[in-house]
């Protein structure tokens, strides 16, 4: 850098410029640039994999929220018996029916009277009424015992604008014309309609209550008489093709009321379900009876209840829509549900009402109910100008809001696009709301605990996403799908484990040099076997054989270690010089050999073993159709006390028969040693016998726990092929753990004259404990997350026990096979990103885990 | 003996502390896992490769007089029930129970699917009375309804018999015919596709701009009227084309129906060319036709070749049962170099980041561990993340801004090549970060000392010292990656693979690489045939012929990763997955 020899003339040596020419450094800046940028990048996008997966799933538990848009006095008189008001899907156009007939029209942004119609000519006294959403029917029952089945609900149609300069189109009465962009126009209109009245039942007997419910085929109508005669009437209107005209058709049955319902004096709601197989009649104290309309001409008093406990006053009876549950209101302000349900103690027809929910239970009491017709929320108005919206599954209160000034609200409504909510208030005043409230039915308590319902007899775990019809309540509950990852992971790690960890151990410390760097390879393979291909071995190999086998591949798991251990010790017999051929190179081929006639040989047992402990059929014995659960038990004890057996063996028999005999010969020793085990394992299955007599003795049946009807695509065969993707790593894992244990000590060891085994079990694999504990927590992860295999060879069934011979669905699967269909950002769609968020977590902090033991066990084992 | 010279104790091991029955039980498993691996890669071999070979065809006669003819699928043996057992008469009966009541059965492909309705039967051995192999049986590979097995008696052209098998030219006729026919069934192909598709691409495209000038520019302005009489004058011109082209492929479809084969099954049933139809199968409708129990040995071998070689070149036929994988091995073959394209660069940088760049320290080893458990984060997670993120919202955004017109059938909002090869990116960068970190770590430091002493700046360092060195480690890394992805099927199945793709995502149109197309995989096609076909027994061959291929390349990927592996020095080795 002595730039001051330069200028002043040159010396004879040409002293070059010691300095970094500026392009190398520039193109040096310019790389550091860029590789921070991109590493960083890189990192933080893989990183916010998990940000992305929280920011999907955070609006699930988001709050519904509601905001005041309009609020206006209806047109029309106050004082008149306000029978109903209705705005339509757009909040553009209402409603309004009174007592007089008069259905007024108004613009539900402002108030603005539009227009109004008459459902019937003045003079005729109402006294009964009827309104059903979404279609609008009503029914009106007048006092000379006629009805007229009338319509007040909402059109809409879109026109194309007309091009500037044409004539707009001439305004509808009682319609409300937007302009939308995109140049479209679209009117909604009022449709209103109304039959001519027809008699129903004797003439001058004025109806008291009437309910009716159109579906495609018919309209079915009950009507209850001041006499007190029920009628079921079934309306069908026919168009005849030729006149263009419509032709009804009324078909009246009478429902004989017995003389107890009589004497109770006059119902206050009338119910029937729009297929007319249920009839409710509710009284104010609370009674119910249900008739059974499945035969018209035999009807059946199904079964009589009471809704409410002590006085309470029963204020109201409404159906869910599907019309499977009931909303009871009291005058103590309680909202319950109300589910039929299968019961065997109940009605006639086996069915019986019971209380399943508990919306609200205290006061201001609720005047009106309006159920949602998208979802299961449900809206309840009181008596002080509050409206809550509840959602029936999950028992939340979604949001609330009040009528200003308040007053008590005559009717509410939820828009049909769950967008909007309508309360009209006693003194005339409508107010109107728009809705955010996006996931109704998901909450912490619907996704992870028990939640009761429609159709179920008592709360459950279920997961059911999606089903046929519109009033379908999904249920998504993600218990079962981690108990059923759970019991995955658990059969295959049961299965996996022993092979892995007892592969490594041999591999690290007993298998010849020369086999390492194959056996090595070979193990490799296996781990990079796509999933898919072992998902198919599974599914269309392994499964049908199984099936037909199951309990030739079951012997296998018992006769195999049992061949290894006693081959093992019949060759300690043998003089040590024979032994010594079979020891080295040898002895890794000769043990696959042995392995391979093992498995060969194992099924010859099945067939005497089915016969002796399973009654001659195993899937009959599993479904619980034949003999006890001893067996079972006992095949699940015998390893815990054959293992707890050889461990005494070790700690007192051995070392008691070494004081009494320290000087007995080679032959002699392992003649004993081979007795030993053989009577141990005799013994073991002795007490393993004796116990699961006992425990059945005591009520005990495994076939209730982990045996269980047989499926074809089951946990066992998951289990099994699952290992195939797990025993590589685990294997891996831990055979480097036990290889980095340094061979200074081994030698120590050996030189202090132990044995190889000695040596393995005593040194190094306490030392390589961590090490292994990181193996176990890799693979588990890894079988956590397993799809492919699942998705084949489990049975896809979201069960929720822990039978090895049953289908299971994890949360992996479940969302391979939902998320292709899941409507954007629906429930489903954000339940199933939070089943991959908690995978996601879940390996995350099992394999940070086995990284941070790992990490300490590497440094703990340099430092030796 | 007196007490002073009592004789030494043996100092000897006791036989227990040997532990070798518990050596034995050790090397048991991992015998289990050898031979574990060993069966599977045996059964999917020998069953992949012999798929193809042509088996002989049997005509069995059964105790009740019928007759069945087809090829031996499998064996195997059952337990019958009850009900099986009383139908049986009593000697049958008691060999059976001799047995241990365990009979065998043979699975027949039958063909014939349209005639019989199913293409499988099961025959009991012991109702076998007589089988023998008949020499005029034929196996027909046809286009649609898979094989027919029966007699050929005669090809007709028009009402014309051209060849029958009483003159014995049969064969050779049928050969010339049935490649003269599949040449102009390609022909018609080309036609169609090609010249059509292309016509109808431009027309498409001329609707497309008509509904963009209305989109940008309001309807009935004067752009949107010049680009709709614009697109008037696009038909008129193309719509002679059009009319020529189908003409040309009328004929040669007429050509075709002329030639007729008359097959007939063992009860005298004629194969018809449609079921419901009179009329005996079109020489057209013929894939491969061979006398199965007349060939020789080197006929044998040309039909088995004939077959490998339509599997790996030709189009999947009958829901994927028949046919080959050609477009899902170019699907696999795309999207892994579409991913490795995409991976190599980002994995390099943050790897360089994180070990020459970054202030090693907590953080950094923070960072480094987080990587690390990504490798191990379950792979539908990725998918999961790709459908929501690449899919929907980045494709949702690009399709508002760029693809208006197309709305709301979306282009590369929905699953398609490039966000399915972007989410196996991010799903394999974390392997391709750890084995960088590795083979960069492996450069010993004297070395990059060496290069700053000498004057170097870092990056000259790394570009000429540290990378060079560290890419055999890389390329391993890379492979390994390559390996992975190419294995992965569920984040597929969400974001991008399809059971049937119509178009390659790469093909003779402009802009030749179409992003936004869904493509096969042969992963899925494995998933596909194996679990979503009509009948999983008829397509288990060629799940097992497709498994063969999956596992033959990422076999051999990973050979080549063990090897350039095994060149490298190292002197602690730590296995990442």
């Amino acid at each position: 850098m002595s730039e001051a020899s330069e200028g002043s003339g040159q010396s004879a040596l040409h002293r070059r410029r010691r300095r970094t020419s500026p392009r190398v450094r520039w193109i040096d800046r310019t790389a550091a640039i860029a590789i921070t940028g991109g590493g960083i990048g890189v990192i933080v996008a893989v990183l916010g994999i998990l940000v992305y997966l929280v920011s999907v799933v955070a609006p699930l538990f988001a709050p519904a929220r509601v905001t005041r848009e309009a609020a206006y006095t209806l047109p029309g008189e106050a004082s008149a018996a306000l029978l109903f008001a209705r705005i339509d899907e757009y909040r553009v156009l209402g409603l309004r029916g009174t007592a007089d007939g008069e259905v007024i029209g108004f613009d539900a942004r402002t108030g603005a009277a539009l227009g109004s119609l008459r459902l019937f000519p003045e003079g005729r006294t109402l006294t009964a009424f009827s309104r059903r959403d979404p279609a609008g029917e009503i029914a009106l029952g007048f006092s000379d015992g006629s009805v007229i089945l009338a319509r007040a609900a909402f059109d809409t149609e879109f026109v194309a604008t007309p091009p500037a300069g044409e004539a707009a189109p001439p305004p509808v009465l009682l319609g409300v014309t937007q302009t939308l962009p995109g140049g479209e126009t679209r009117r909604v209109i009022a449709d209103v309609a109304w039959d001519e009245p027809v008699m129903i039942g004797a003439p001058g007997v004025h109806i008291a209550r009437l309910d009716q419910r159109t579906t495609d085929a018919a309209t079915r109508l009950a009507v209850l008489k001041g006499d007190g005669s029920l009628l079921v009437n079934s309306v069908t209107r026919r168009r005849n093709l030729m006149t263009g005209k419509t032709e009804s058709r009324l078909e009246a049955s009478v429902v004989p009321l017995p003389e107890a319902i009589l004497t109770k004096g006059a119902p206050e709601i009338l119910l029937i379900t729009s297929v007319a197989d249920q009839l409710y009649l509710a009284w104010h104290d609370g009674h119910v009876a249900r008739f059974d309309l499945r035969d018209p001409g035999a009807p059946v008093l199904a079964e009589q209840v009471d809704l409410t406990s002590g006085d309470v006053r029963l204020l109201g009876l409404e159906f869910m829509p599907g019309e499977q549950s009931l909303i009871a209101t009291d005058a103590a302000g309680g909202v319950r549900v109300w589910f039929r349900v299968r019961r065997d103690d109940a009605g006639t027809d086996g069915f019986g009402l019971v209380p399943a929910h508990i919306l609200a239970a205290e006061a201001p009491p609720v005047m009106a109910v309006a159920p949602s017709l998208r979802d299961k929320s449900l809206l309840t108005c009181s008596e002080d100008g509050s409206v809550a919206l509840h959602h029936m599954t999950s028992e939340e209160i979604l949001v609330t809001a009040r009528v200003e000034p308040a007053s008590p609200i005559r009717d509410c409504q939820i828009t049909p696009k769950n967008d909007g909510l309508f309360a009209v208030g006693a003194d005339g005043k409508a107010t109107v709301w728009s809705l955010q409230n996006p996931h109704p039915e998901t909450s912490l308590a619907s996704l992870f605990g028990k939640v009761w319902y429609e159709g179920y007899a008592k709360e459950s775990f279920t997961w059911q996403s999606s089903s046929g019809t519109d009033d379908f309540e999904p249920k998504l509950s993600l218990v079962p799908l981690i108990v059923g990852t759970l019991k995955a992971t658990l059969y295959s790690m049961l299965f996996a484990v022993p092979i892995a960890l007892l592969g490594a151990v041999y591999t690290s410390e007993f298998l010849d040099r020369r086999f390492r760097a194959p056996i090595k390879s070979v193990v490799e393979l296996m781990a990079s076997l796509p999933s898919v291909v072992l998902g198919f071995i599974a599914a269309l190999v392994l499964a049908p054989i199984i099936e037909n086998w199951v309990l030739a591949v079951l012997s296998v798991f018992a006769v195999v270690p049992l061949v290894a251990l006693t081959a093992g010790y019949a060759w300690q017999i043998l003089p040590p010089r024979a032994g010594r051929i079979l020891g080295g190179r040898l002895q890794f081929a000769a043990l696959l050999v042995l392995t391979a006639g093992a498995v060969l040989a194992a099924p010859r047992l099945a067939g005497p073993a089915e016969r002796l402990l399973f009654a001659g059929d195993f899937k009959a014995w599993l479904d619980g159709r034949v003999g006890t659960g001893t067996p079972g038990t006992g095949i699940i004890l015998w390893p815990i006390f054959a293992l707890a057996l050889l461990i005494a063996d070790r700690r007192w028999l051995a070392p008691m028969l070494q004081r009494r005999a320290p000087r007995s010969s080679r032959t002699t020793a392992a003649v004993t040693e081979c007795l030993k085990f053989l009577a141990l394992m005799a013994a073991s299955l002795l007490l393993a016998w004796l116990v699961a007599l006992v425990a059945t003795t005591m009520g005990l049946d495994p076939r209730s726990l982990f045996f269980g009807t047989y499926v074809q695509r089951n946990a066992l065969v998951v289990g099994f092929v699952m290992g195939f993707a797990v025993i590589p790593i685990i294997y891996t894992i831990a055979d480097d753990a036990l290889s980095a244990v340094p061979a200074s000590l081994r030698s120590a060891s050996l030189g202090c004259g132990a044995t190889r085994w000695q040596t393995a079990t005593r040194v190094v694999l306490p030392l390589a404990m961590s090490g292994i504990f990181s193996a176990l927590m890799v693979g588990l992860g890894r079988a956590v997350g397993e799809t492919m295999i699942v998705l084949m060879a489990a049975g896809n069934t979201p069960l929720m026990d822990m039978n090895i011979f049953n289908g299971l669905r994890t949360l992996s699967a479940n969302i391979a096979v939902e998320l292709p269909e899941a409507v954007k950002n629906g429930s489903l769609y954000r339940v199933l990103f939070l089943a991959a968020l908690m995978l996601f977590i879940l390996t995350f902090i099992v394999n940070t885990l086995a990284e941070i033991v790992r990490q300490r066990f590497r440094k703990r084992a340099y430092q030796l | 003996m007196s007490p002073a010279t009592k004789p030494p104790v043996r100092r000897s091991t006791p036989i227990s502390g040997r532990g070798e029955p518990f050596v034995w039980l050790t090397g048991i498993g991992l015998s289990a896992a050898t031979l574990m691996i060993v069966s599977l890669l045996v059964l999917v071999i020998s069953n992949g490769t012999l798929t193809f070979w042509p088996a002989p065809l049997h005509e069995l006669t059964l105790r009740d007089g019928t007759r069945v003819l087809g090829e031996v699928r499998r064996t195997e043996s059952y337990r019958p029930g009850p009900e099986e057992l009383e139908a049986l008469s009593a000697d049958v009966r008691r060999g059976i129970e001799d047995a241990g009541g365990v009979a065998t059965r043979l699975l027949l492909r039958t063909g014939n699917y349209d005639l019989y309705g199913d293409d499988f039967r099961w025959v009991s051995e012991h109702a076998i009375a007589s089988r023998r192999e008949p020499a005029e049986a034929w196996l027909i590979e046809r286009l649609e309804w898979g094989p027919a097995i029966g007699i050929p008696r005669e090809i007709r052209r028009g009402a014309h018999p051209i060849a029958d098998s009483a003159h014995g030219k049969l064969a050779e006729v049928f050969e010339r015919e049935r490649s003269a026919a599949a040449a102009r069934s390609r022909r018609i192909q080309v036609l169609e596709k090609h010249d059509l598709g292309r016509i109808n691409d431009r027309l498409e495209k001329g609707r497309l701009a008509v509904r963009r000038a209305a989109i940008q520019n309001g309807e009935g302005s004067p752009e949107h009227q010049e680009a709709a009489s614009r697109a008037d004058r696009l038909e008129h011109r193309l719509g002679e084309d059009h009319h020529r082209i189908q003409e040309q492929a009328a004929l040669l479809r007429a050509q075709n129906d002329e030639v007729q084969v008359v097959i007939e099954d063992l009860d005298g049933r004629l194969i018809t060319s449609r079921p419901g139809s009179e009329d005996p199968l079109r020489v057209s409708q013929v894939v491969r036709a061979y006398p199965a129990n007349a060939l020789g040995w080197a006929a044998r071998f040309g039909v088995f070749l004939d077959r490998w070689v339509e599997f790996l070149t030709s189009e999947p036929r009958e829901a994927n049962t028949e046919g080959g994988v050609f477009p899902a091995i170019f699907g696999t073959f795309m999207m892994t170099v579409m991913m490795s394209l995409a991976v190599a660069p980002f994995g390099i940088m943050a790897a360089l980041y994180l070990r020459e760049y970054a202030r090693q320290g907590p953080v950094v080893s923070a960072v480094r561990i987080a990587v690390n458990n990504l490798a191990g984060v379950p792979s539908i997670v990725y998918g999961v993340f790709g459908l929501g993120f690449f899919c929907y919202a980045l494709g949702g955004t690009i399709d508002e801004i760029f693809f208006p017109e197309r709305l709301p059938s979306p282009t590369f909002g929905t699953g398609g090549i490039l966000w399915a090869s972007l989410t196996l990116a991010l799903l394999t960068v974390p392997v391709v970060i750890v084995a960088t970190e590795e083979a960069l770590a492996a450069v010993p430091r004297s070395m990059r000392e060496g290069s700053y002493a000498c004057g170097a700046s870092r990056w000259q360092t790394i570009w000429r010292i540290v990378l060079p060195r560290a890419t055999p480690g890389i390329m391993t890394g890379l492979i390994l990656a390559m390996a992975r992805g190419a294995g992965e099927v569920a984040p597929l199945m969400i974001t991008g693979v399809v059971k049937l793709a119509p178009e390659l995502p790469f093909d003779t149109q402009f802009p030749f690489l179409h992003l936004e197309r869904s493509f096969m995989h042969l992963g899925f096609h494995i998933y596909d045939v194996g679990f979503q076909s009509r009948n999983s027994e008829a397509g288990k061959p060629m799940v097992y012929t497709t498994t063969l291929l999956l596992i033959g390349l990422i076999l051999m990927m990973n050979l080549a990763a063990i090897a350039l592996r095994t060149r490298l020095k190292r002197r602690f080795r730590s296995d990442h997955f």
